[in-house]
């Protein structure tokens, strides 16, 4: 297992989970905590109009399909800003309009002979040095607007009418949060994929909502378990010959399973034995 | 005594509804005014419109002689039922700290890490509602009431002039509401306090003025609830009668539901 290390492509595949893993806990936990999985669904697939435009006018993919999904997910936060219940439909909206934009402009490229699947599903060990260089310079901006903006960020997660209140500027805070899930998203891409960036988004901050008493301390620890569940999925993939991505995301689900399993357990017994002291010191 | 909020012709309306209309009155420095008024009546609506969050449609609101957005730093807002999810990873303190940042142009928000003096101003106001005990409890591991007390707290720690309470009480068991009621007389003390609330138990004690709002605005700087003010909320023809003593009296003149019906 540990010979794979010495091939290039295993080494370059090391770096992007690590800076998949940076990306997606500390956005995903703002996703978590704000209800907005939903919207990064939306987002992710809002991207795929990027790589059909990136192909049909010859620009930079992942530079072209990033600024893309940015672009509809800030035109469609902006639209729902004051009446943030329809914001279902602009979802709706970017997933299926994203989806189509993409599949029309693709048919209208010429002799274009692209693998969908690896934009669908990612292909973690097929990551080059230039991708790799954009996921690192993402990932820097992204983890420069949490530091530089925690306080705004935290104070818009908790309570928006109350940061409101207080005359912080919660419309370009938002605007801001959801331009980072798209950014977030868009660096996933090309290791995990459209779709399953989705359950490296939530999985790895729900589980780590579980044990979190601060917002920092559930991105630390939500890109541990994002870490955790790439490296597993890797070393799978590469055992197995499995599709990594799928491997990452059924290691986070599999896990996911489990906590839920034990904190049923573990409530069941809370409750069985609070009873059993009320019915002993009972009259 | 100053006044510190004035409202001149003021209304307000969503979506081609009036939730306030035509509301002129001023309120004086160091008052504590009871807002009273049906579900729907425009309650909310004229603490949102005190706190900048809304804007008049017509008509100015001014506090401290000026625009509510800019008055920010000085108004403590307890919004109704807090929107703040018991999951969410933050502790009494730290929600408690999100009290001061605002206000001051963008130095007093951006950032990640804290003024020094924050730590103290946090463990005062939470000290003011009792709960400085709490500061490291997970914010969903407390009750209603501690938690609407943190969320006081919350109001209090930029040391306000104004403190907007949006119905503090509506989601607390008895024993909490009175802990509420209690906290709220001695917050009295040195601030001007508009206490909405549709329970007149809990704001009667302390008012030492009445609004009434139902679409329109009715205000009496003395805690006398007036004919028309009484006309106006629950529907009733007396005299004016002292706040206390409408309470006192409210199970006798207050119609139940069906006698009104069939009036």
């Amino acid at each position: 297992m540990l010979e794979a290390l010495a091939y290039p492509f295993m080494q370059k595949a090391l770096l992007s989970v690590v800076l998949i893993s940076i990306a997606c806990g500390v956005v995903g936990s703002l996703v978590v905590v704000n209800r907005m999985t939903f919207l990064a669904g939306g987002v992710a697939h809002a991207g795929y109009g990027g790589v059909g435009l990136a192909f049909f006018a010859g620009w930079p993919v992942m530079i072209t399909a990033t600024l893309f999904a940015m672009g509809a997910a800030v035109l469609a936060a902006l639209v729902t800003l004051r009446e943030r219940e329809r914001m279902d439909v602009a979802v709706g909206l970017l997933w299926a309009g994203g989806m189509a934009f993409g599949v029309l402009l693709l048919d209208l490229t010429p002799g274009y002979n692209v693998d969908l699947m690896s934009y669908l599903f990612g292909s973690i060990l097929a990551v080059g040095s230039d991708v790799l260089r954009t996921m690192a310079v993402s990932v820097g901006v992204l983890v420069g607007i949490v530091v530089v903006f925690y306080r705004p960020l935290l104070a818009v997660s908790v309570d928006r009418e109350f940061a409101r209140a207080r005359g912080l500027p919660v419309a370009a805070v938002h605007v801001l949060l959801v331009a980072s899930v798209a950014l977030a998203v868009m660096t996933a891409v090309p290791a995990i994929g459209l779709i399953l960036v989705i359950a490296l988004l939530t999985i790895p901050a729900y589980l780590a909502e579980m044990t979190a008493r601060s917002l920092a301390m559930l991105m630390v620890t939500a890109v541990l378990w994002a870490l955790a569940f790439c490296l597993a999925g890797l070393a799978l993939a590469y055992a197995f010959d499995l599709t990594s991505g799928a491997v990452i995301v059924a290691s986070a689900v599999v896990t996911l399973a489990v906590a839920e399993g034990v904190r049923f357990i573990v409530r069941r017994a809370r409750r069985g034995l609070a009873g059993r002291l009320s019915s002993a010191t009972g009259p | 005594m100053p006044s510190v909020i004035a409202f001149e012709d003021v209304s307000f309306r969503y979506d081609g509804t009036w939730a306030v209309e035509d509301a002129s009155f001023a309120v004086a420095e160091g008052a504590f005014v009871a807002v009273l008024g049906p579900n729907g009546g425009g309650k909310t609506t004229l603490a949102k419109l005190i706190t900048g969050l809304l804007r008049p449609t017509t008509g100015r609101v001014r506090v401290f002689g000026d625009d509510p957005a800019r008055s920010a730093r000085r108004i403590g807002y307890v919004p109704q039922a807090a929107t703040i999810s018991p999951a969410f990873p933050i502790t009494a303190g730290d929600l408690v700290a999100l009290g001061l940042d605002g206000g001051e142009g963008p130095g007093s928000w951006i950032g990640f890490g804290r003024r020094r003096n924050t730590r103290e101003a946090v463990r005062t106001a939470l000290a003011s509602v009792e709960m400085a005990a709490f500061a490291d409890r997970p914010i969903g591991a407390l009750s209603g009431g501690q938690r609407q007390r943190v969320l006081i707290a919350r109001a209090l720690v930029a040391a306000p002039d104004i403190l907007v309470l949006d119905e503090p009480t509506a989601s607390i068991d008895p024993a909490g509401r009175s802990c509420i009621v209690e906290l709220l007389e001695r917050l009295a003390a040195d601030r001007t306090v508009i206490l909405i609330s549709h329970d007149l138990a809990t704001a009667v004690p302390q008012a030492t003025a009445v609004a009434c709002v139902n679409r329109q605005v009715l205000y009496n700087p003395d805690p006398i609830l007036t004919e028309p003010m009484l006309t106006l909320v629950y529907g009733v023809h007396r005299p004016d009668c002292p706040m206390g003593t409408f309470v006192h009296d409210m199970a006798r003149v207050l119609p139940v539901r069906g006698e009104r019906a069939h009036a």
